[in-house]
Formats: structure tokens, sequence, C-alpha cells
């Protein structure tokens, strides 16, 4: 549990001020509900927006564990992986950094591959639309985290690095929590805030990299100060 | 979103807008043409989009086709704004950029925020655009090489809305800013505190569990780097007016608040890098977050009275098109002065306050009356600034302009409201200083005490003491209720323009009406004329009454005005509330009441109906003719009436009219205590002899000419008479025709009055039982933080509640 906090933070973090392009998209869709709700104010919209959010973030939660699940399979087949993988994942949150601060996209070919999962999933996608009422949005939502995104590719990674099922559903839940405010808010200053993003980026990049970055010196201190690792990270997850 | 200055060459992505990177290859297919996305993310809901039949979605982002909607408007229009004096009045200028807000009316989702943003995005020469949908503002930022003021201000206009540049002098500037960098504060100290409450969780989790020293201490680390903004930069206005307040030998609730987060913090750190036993940095972030949010929210009660007042302003046109000789030409409406002629078209606001020339026309009137039904206007009304020309061609000669308008008086006497400090918050800001200094007594006496008994729980428990016991939900309790009430009276049409008005309203006991113009709408018509000189014509009377009744302010004096050219009047003298003399031809003419005219005319009195009076006439002593003059009641009289007897309150009538016109009237309205042919002097006494029988009273009356009597009682409301609304000294001005907003401010009064006991009873309940808690030891400084929260949550919570008063 522990351990894992700072993956956490980290998602949490991207998530709030990931990229000004999840904002684009986001900004789209709720001007969707917008337009179908031919009278849509702002107070019929907000419910709306809660209900889908609640969505999304349950499947990238469920989507965290799943591939968490996975991460933990391995190292428990594989003996002295621990340690390498949480080095690991401290090396991700600076590379998500690097991301969101430059705008660059390791991750492409993924999106391509989850562009072919996302096939499979657009017909119930398309039936869900236009969004007439709370039990839509949500199903709406849930759809909609299986979207194809670099960025929600690249959290999962870190996810898997917890190698708990438990801490990898944190890690998305944190990550799908951050990206809300802006969602829900979208009606009432999103334009504001994606625009503050935006400025904000390479700032935000840089918070998520110094995180990263302490959590590569944990394994390293721990190292140094010569404290036996193995068993206190056993203890502690 | 914000695609401004990156140019079109790279492409910008159909669905999100953001540039399409280089090597991507992407294309949507919509409706034949390949449109380039950026990613396969926005490829898929673009898709999305199109197969549910949604593809409309685009269109209405898109630039509607020209012809759709408004006709476009003229660029010539906007070229007024590209002059040298019109930036420097609308926008903030730096060598090279400007910067301006620009309210833009029609804008109604989202998608048109979206819309928005990206066509001026794509303008070359923006550098951003920033788009608040609900109070309709855009903000532009552009370089001045690149981009004119009129080409934003046109492709508005083309996109179907109706923009309005905004001067950055205008009231909201302040606020916005204030609002801005307030919001900054909540997101750091938010983003703040869910960072450290996740690190405290392990913390508190290591303690039962065990936890290595090193991560304990790389928790620790963390949670100090992350505490230090919110510290130095969320919390600074409390460190600040904490400072200002012991400077002034005043301490207010921020000393506590300061000293609380700072020793918090300081010690926290000191543990951090000495391996104490604990730190509090969880403590101290959800201390101030929640501190700066509960400060926030009392802003956003406070500033959305004045969103009001501004979007009184927003209404007036930027430019007009003023008649110069045969030409016309268009100036900004800065530039106009009382005199000028203006050519007004059919959908445009009136630029200032006059007189239709030529023309006629429907206004919608609205903003400053409540009336929603359009008013027929024609050669010699009178048109008020911030209405709207619903049809004709009008041309219209300027009376008045800018803040003499009836539009600027209405937004300067809210503001009045704004500036005046109820006493009731002065005494309650006084009452938390005490409270304060106490405080910091016992909460020295509390640090002593564990001193002794268990030093090292001493400053924990001390802490605890100190921020449990914030006064911020009294020191909130009225000021938020108050907020409230004045924003929500506001849309309820009624204008606090004291603030020390909704106190005295709640008190009172008695109200007294006056009769002209309060409980009549104040329009007098002459209804017939009886002539008994044989050798005048009813033209001769009504001349010299014209003539006469031009010295006098009395609402009635309005019937007589006349467009002819008058006789010459000398040596008038004016007897308010009774009548007035002058000579004409050298020979001595009184008109007036029956009693100061003389000459018989109290045997020629007759009443015809509830509504009219008599104006008497008279030359040298003799009778010469009579008017009737009438004044229709407003439309809910009886029922408003009926309405405050209900609320347990005492009704009386003054009228300076005759004793018949006003008995009339009260047996009509069930008033039985009423006083007619009163002088300002009388309505005076009377209100001072009720005040002496204990009676609080509220004078409902225009005071027009008679504001002694609105000053003499305990409060006042006027209805608004359109000209002479700048002179009112009323407490509270209702707009409108209705007489029913009485019945509304009392009942509102009281219930504001009500929220603000309740508030103050459980601020002092909730610190009565939390000091002794916290003193005891048994409230963590992380529990004593979200009690304080709570506790000045809910008053401003309490308030809000006003805010849907019907």
């Amino acid at each position: 549990m522990n351990e894992a906090m700072p993956l956490v933070a980290a998602a949490l973090v991207t998530g709030l001020l990931g990229s000004a392009h999840c904002f684009g998209m986001c900004a789209g869709l709720s001007g969707l509900f917008a337009v179908n709700a031919s009278v849509a104010s702002l107070q019929s919209q907000i419910p709306m927006a809660i209900a889908y959010n609640t969505g999304r973030v349950l499947s990238y939660a469920f989507l965290g564990m799943a591939v968490a699940s996975l991460g933990q399979t391995v190292v428990d087949a594989i003996p002295d992986i621990a340690a390498p993988v949480r080095f690991a994942s401290g090396l991700l949150i600076v590379i998500v950094g690097l991301q969101v601060a430059f705008n660059w996209r390791f991750l492409a070919p993924v999106e391509k591959a989850g562009a072919k999962i996302w096939q499979r999933i657009a017909p119930a996608a398309k039936g869900l639309l236009p969004v007439t009422n709370l039990p839509r949005a949500l199903g709406l939502g849930l759809l909609w985290g299986w979207l194809p995104c670099g960025l929600v590719y690249s959290v999962l990674l870190l996810a898997a690095t917890t190698a708990s099922a438990v801490n990898g559903g944190l890690v998305m839940l944190a990550f799908g929590l951050g990206t809300s405010p802006a969602m829900i808010m979208t009606g009432l200053s999103a334009s504001k805030l994606s625009q503050f993003m935006s400025r904000k980026r390479r700032g935000a990049g840089l918070l998520i990299i110094v995180i990263g970055l302490l959590t590569l010196a944990m394994p390293i201190m721990k190292f140094s100060s010569g404290s036996d690792d193995a068993t206190h990270s056993q203890h502690s997850m | 979103m914000s695609t401004g200055g990156r140019g079109q060459d790279t492409g910008t992505c159909f669905h999100c807008a953001l540039p399409v990177p280089a090597d991507c290859n992407l294309n949507v297919d919509m409706e034949g043409e390949l449109r380039p996305v950026c990613c396969p993310g926005c490829k898929a809901v673009a898709e999305l989009i199109r197969d549910s039949g949604m593809g409309r979605y685009y269109t209405l982002r898109d630039i509607p086709d020209p012809g759709v909607g408004r006709p476009p408007a003229e660029t010539t229009e906007w070229q007024v704004f590209d002059s040298e004096d019109m930036l420097a009045a609308f926008a903030d200028q730096s060598p090279d950029h400007a910067e301006t807000t620009i309210y833009v009316g029609g804008m109604y989702c989202a998608a048109c925020s979206w819309l928005i943003e990206t066509t001026l995005g794509k303008l070359p020469g923006i550098e951003s655009v920033d788009v608040s949908p609900v109070t309709h503002r855009v903000r532009v930022r552009w370089r001045l090489a690149d981009a004119r003021y009129s080409d934003i201000l046109a492709t508005l206009a083309r996109l179907g809305y109706q923009p309005q540049p905004l001067a950055p002098d205008n009231a909201t500037r302040p606020e916005l800013i204030e609002q801005r960098i307030a919001l900054k504060r909540l997101l750091v100290a938010s983003l703040g505190m869910m960072q450290v409450m996740m690190f405290a969780v392990g913390l508190y989790a290591g303690e039962f569990q065990g936890i290595d020293r090193e991560m304990q201490h790389f928790l620790r680390l963390v949670s100090f780097v992350v505490t230090t903004p919110v510290v130095f930069y969320s919390a600074r206005p409390f460190f600040a007016a904490a400072w200002r307040g012991l400077i002034a030998k005043k301490p207010g609730m921020d000393l506590p608040v300061s000293i609380a987060v700072g020793s918090a913090y300081a010690a926290s750190v000191f543990a951090t890098f000495t391996n104490g036993e604990a730190v509090w940095f969880d403590s101290v972030t959800m201390f101030v977050f929640f501190l700066t949010l509960g400060r926030f929210l009392e802003m956003r009660a406070r500033h959305r009275s004045i969103d009001r007042s501004t979007a009184l302003s927003a209404k007036l046109p930027n430019t007009a098109t003023r008649i110069e000789g045969d030409s016309n030409s268009v100036v900004p409406v800065s530039q106009l002065v009382a005199g000028d002629c203006v050519l007004i078209r059919a959908g445009d606001a009136i630029p200032a306050d006059g007189i239709i020339q030529s023309g006629s026309t429907s206004v919608d009137e609205a903003l400053l009356t409540g009336e929603a039904r359009p008013q027929l206007k024609s050669t010699g009304d009178l048109i008020a600034a911030g209405s709207v020309n619903l049809d004709g061609l009008i041309e219209m000669r300027i009376t008045r302009t800018g803040g003499d308008t009836t539009l600027g008086t209405i937004s300067r006497l809210s503001e009045r409201a704004r500036y005046t400090r109820p006493a009731f918050v002065t005494i309650a800001d006084r009452v938390a200083s005490y409270i304060v200094v106490a405080l910091l007594g016992v909460a020295t006496i509390v640090a002593a005490c564990w001193y002794f008994v268990a030093p090292e729980r001493a400053f924990v428990i001390t802490l605890s003491v100190l921020v449990v016991t914030c006064p911020c939900a009294l020191a909130l309790a009225t000021p938020a209720a108050f907020a409230a009430a004045g924003s929500r009276l506001s849309q309820l049409r009624l204008l606090v323009t004291n603030g020390n008005a909704i106190e005295a309203l709640s008190r009172a006991t008695t109200v007294i009406f006056d009769k002209t113009g309060t409980l009549t709408r104040g329009m007098p018509e002459i209804k017939s004329v009886m002539v008994l000189d044989p050798s005048m014509t009813e033209r001769d009377c009504r001349l010299i009454a014209a003539a006469l009744e031009t010295a006098s302010a009395h609402p009635l004096a309005r019937a007589f005005s006349m467009g002819a050219t008058l006789p010459k009047v000398s040596r008038q003298h004016v007897e308010i509330g009774r009548g007035v003399s002058g000579t004409i031809d050298g020979r001595h003419w009184r008109i007036g009441s029956a009693r100061f005219v003389g000459g018989g005319a109290a045997n020629g009195s007759k009443s015809t109906g509830p509504s009219a009076s008599n104006v008497f006439l008279a030359v040298d002593g003799d009778l010469v003719a009579w008017f009737d003059v009438e004044d229709e009641l407003r439309p809910d009289v009886a029922a408003t009436l009926a309405a405050i007897e209900r609320l347990g309150l005492r009704t009386a009538l003054v009228s300076g009219d005759n004793r018949n016109a006003v008995k009339d009237l009260a047996t009509r309205l069930g008033i039985t205590d009423f006083y007619s042919e009163c002088t300002p002097k009388r309505k005076l006494e009377i209100i001072e002899a009720a005040q002496r029988n204990g009676e609080r009273v509220l004078m409902v009356g225009d005071g027009i000419n008679d504001a002694p009597v609105l000053a003499g009682a305990d409060t006042s409301i006027a209805p608004a008479h359109g000209a002479l609304l700048a002179q009112t000294s009323a407490d509270v001005i209702m707009l409108g025709d209705s007489l029913q907003p009485v019945t509304t401010a009392i009942r509102m009064s009281s219930k504001t009055m009500r929220i603000v006991r309740q508030n103050l009873a459980w601020a002092i309940v909730y610190n009565a039982l939390a000091l002794p808690l916290a003193a005891a030891g048994l409230v963590p400084p992380w529990l004593a933080a979200i009690g304080m929260s709570a506790s000045s949550l809910i008053v401003v919570l309490n308030a809000l509640r006003l805010s849907r008063f019907n």
C-alpha cells in the first residue's frame, strides 16, 4: 500500500494536468450532450457529466486491476523481478512526465492496436447516442474508457508495475478521478482550465517527472542504507 | 483548444482542433470529405458521432453559412474600434499585444464556446481565446501587427452572436482578477491536500503496521515539498491579513489561523529534518484547503450580486449612429453628449436617455422596469438607455448620457449598498476580534497546563485548540447571509442601496404609504377641466397651469406639462405639498390644493374617484378653474396591502391630497389609518408620533419632494420613477410597476435575519462545544481542521438558501 502511493500520486497528477489533447476530446463530448438536450441547461448537464465520468473512471479502474493482476502473475512467476519492476515504474512515471511536457507519443503503435479493440465496442457506444438519460450517460462512460488513448495506456503500464490488483485499480482510479474535474466542468470553465493546462503543460510534466525521480530514488535510498529490502516490500504489499 | 498562433499549415484535428502531428496520417470521412484527425482516439470519436447520426454537431460547431441566422453585421460598424482611442478605452495594451474582454450575446451552450474558441483561434495574430459560457464573456489576446480588433468583432458577429466590447475599467475586472487568483490558490491547496493526504494515509498505516525509517522519512520529505507551496502561496492571504490586523492592533480571525498554520508547518519541517516524532503536513494542507474553500464560496456569493449590475451596463451598445447635418457617422457611445441626435435601428439597444424626435416604435424596457410587454413609444416620448428598440426606425435627441442615465443611476445605487457596511456586520467583526484575543489567551493557558501534565502532547493539543475554535463561522455568519440576500433581492427587482436596510426592514412594525406615485403609478393625466371664468378658454387655463407647474416637482405637476410655448411667470414660488404661486402679466395666480388657493375653492371640491385629485387655479383670490387629475392605481395595491397586514404589520396612508380623495382610497383599500392634506412636515410628525409609540416605521414613498420623510422613517422603500431616480434617498428601490416587491422585501428581510441568527447560534454552539473537547486533548489536528471547515461551510450553505427565496 505504502509503496504504491507515489504511483497513485503520479497518476492523479497525470490525470489532472494530463494533456491538452484529452481536454479537447472531452470538451467535444460534453458539447455533444449539450447539442442533444435541445434546451440543455447547465444544471441538467452536470448530473449527466457526473454519470458519464463515473462510468469512465470505473472502466479505467477495471482495466487497471486487470493489467495489475497480469503484472502480479509475472512478478510471482519470476523470483527476483520485484525490485527491477519497482525501478521500472519510477522510470515509467518519468516517461509519462516527458510525454505530458512535450506532447510526445511513445505509444502511438499501441493506440493503433487499441483502435482495433474499439471497433468491437463502437457499435454498442453508437446505440447509446444520443445521450438522453443518466443510465445512458453511465453506459457511454463505461465504454468510453476503452477509447484508444496513449496517455491511458502509459498509465495502465504504470498500474501493471504495481503487480497488485488493488493498487493497479487505485492507480487507474486516481488517474480517472484526476481527469474528471475538467470533464465535469466543461460547461462551466473547461475552456479556461484547458488553456491553463496547456500553458502549464511543461510544469505539469516536470511535476510528474519529479515524482518519478523520487520513486526511483526510493529503492536506491533503501539499497544504500542497507536495510532488508525484500522482506519489507513483501510486508507492505 | 487554444489554437492561437500555431497556424493552419500543419493542419488541425477535425475533432479536437489541436495540431495534427507530422507523422500522423489519420483521416475521417465526413460526408464524403476526408478530414484530418490527430490520433486514433479522435478518429474513433468522430466516427462514432458521424455513425450515430450526430454529424450536425460539427456543423453547429463550425461557421454557419452566411445568411443563416442574423444578417452579417456591417464590418464598417466595427472599424470604429480600430482607432487608437477605442483601443485605449477597451483593451489592455502592451507594445505588441492587446487584450480585451468581449461580452457575447446569444451564447447558449458549450458548443457555442467551442465554436467561438476554434473560430477566433484560427484568425491570424490571435494569441489566446478564453471563453466563459456562464458569464458570456470572451477574453482575447492578439498581436497588434497581425490582427485588428474589428476583425475579431466582425467574426463574432458573422457567427451570429452579438459582440459587445467591455471596457477594462468595467466593474467586473477587479472581481474577475480576484476570482482568478482565488481559484488558483484553491487549486494549489486542493492538489496539495490530495497528495499530502495520500502520503499521510501511508504514514498512519505505517504507524500501525510498522514502517521502515527510510520510507517514513521519504514520505515526510515529499509531504514537505508538496505542503510548502500550499503554505506560502495558498495561505498567503491569511498571513497577510493577520499581519495587517496586528499592525492595526485589531487582531482578526486570521491571526489564530496563521499561528496554527505557521507553527504546525514549522514544527513539521523541523520534525522532518530531525527525524522527530510526528509531522502535521496533512492537517496543515487540509486546514488551508478548507479555509480557502470557505473564503472562495463566500466570495462567489458576494460577486453574484455584482454580476447583475454589470449585466446592466452590458446592455449598452458601444457605438451609435449620430446624425450630423445631412450625413451620419458611427461614433463610440462615450463620445455622445446631451443634445446629439442619434438614429436607432430596430433591434438596437438605446445608447442614452433621450426623447424621440421622429418615428414610432415599441421598446423593451424589461431591464429597467421588469415589464416584459413591449411599450409603444412615439415622437415626444422619453426612452431610457438600456432598453431595446424592437421594431421601428427612430431618431432620438439625447438628454442624458453615461452615469446620468437611469441605467447608470441604478448601477450606481446598487454600488452604494456594497460600500456601506451594515452596522450588524461591524458589531460581529468586533465581537470576533474580542473572541480572537480570548482564544489566544485560552490557547496559551491550555498549552501551559498540558506542558506540566504531558509536555509531549502540549503542542498538538494547542494546535487543535487554535484550529478548531477559529471563529470563521462567527465572522462569516452575517456577511454571507447579507450578500446572498442582496443578490437575491436584486433578482427580484429590489435594489438595496443601504447596507443597513435589511436589518431595519426586518424590524419594521408599521408601513406608511405615500399615495401619489406610490400607490398610484405616478403618471397623472388631466381627466377634465371645469372652467368657472367665462372670459377664459380651457386652453388658456391649461397654459397658465402648465407655466406655473414648471417649478413644481410634485408628481401631479407632471400632468400639466405641455409642448406649447408657455406664458412667462415671474415671482414664482413653490410651497411644497401645497401648490405654486406666481405672477403672469401683472396678475397673481395660485395653483394647488383648495386650502392653498382659497377663494372658495374648498366648496367646489368634489371627489371623482379614489385615485383622482382636484387641483385648483385662482387669480387674485378668485377661483378660475379646477382640474380633475387622475393617476391610475398600481395593479396589485389591494393584494399587497392585504399581504402586509397578514404579516402582522400595521398600515397607514399619508397624502397631500384633499380629504375626500384620500378617504375614498383608504376605504376602498381597507386602510383605517389615513392622513390627508399633509405637508412633508406633517408627514414627518406622523412618523415621529408612531416612533414615540415604539413602532418602527417603514415609509414607502417616492421621496422626491419629501426626502426628510424617508430619512425620518426607520427605513424606506421608493418606487423607481425613471427621471427622478438619482435624487432618491430611499434604502431600497423597487423597479417596475408592481407594489408587491414591498411584501417581498419585508419577508426576505425577516428570513435573512432568521438565517443570520441561526448562523450565529450555530457558530457559538460549535465553538462552545469544540473548545473543551480540543482542550481536553480529544481532537486530533486533522479532525480539528475538518470540524472548523464544516462549521463555516454550514454557515455559508445556510446563507445560500436565501438565493432560492421566492
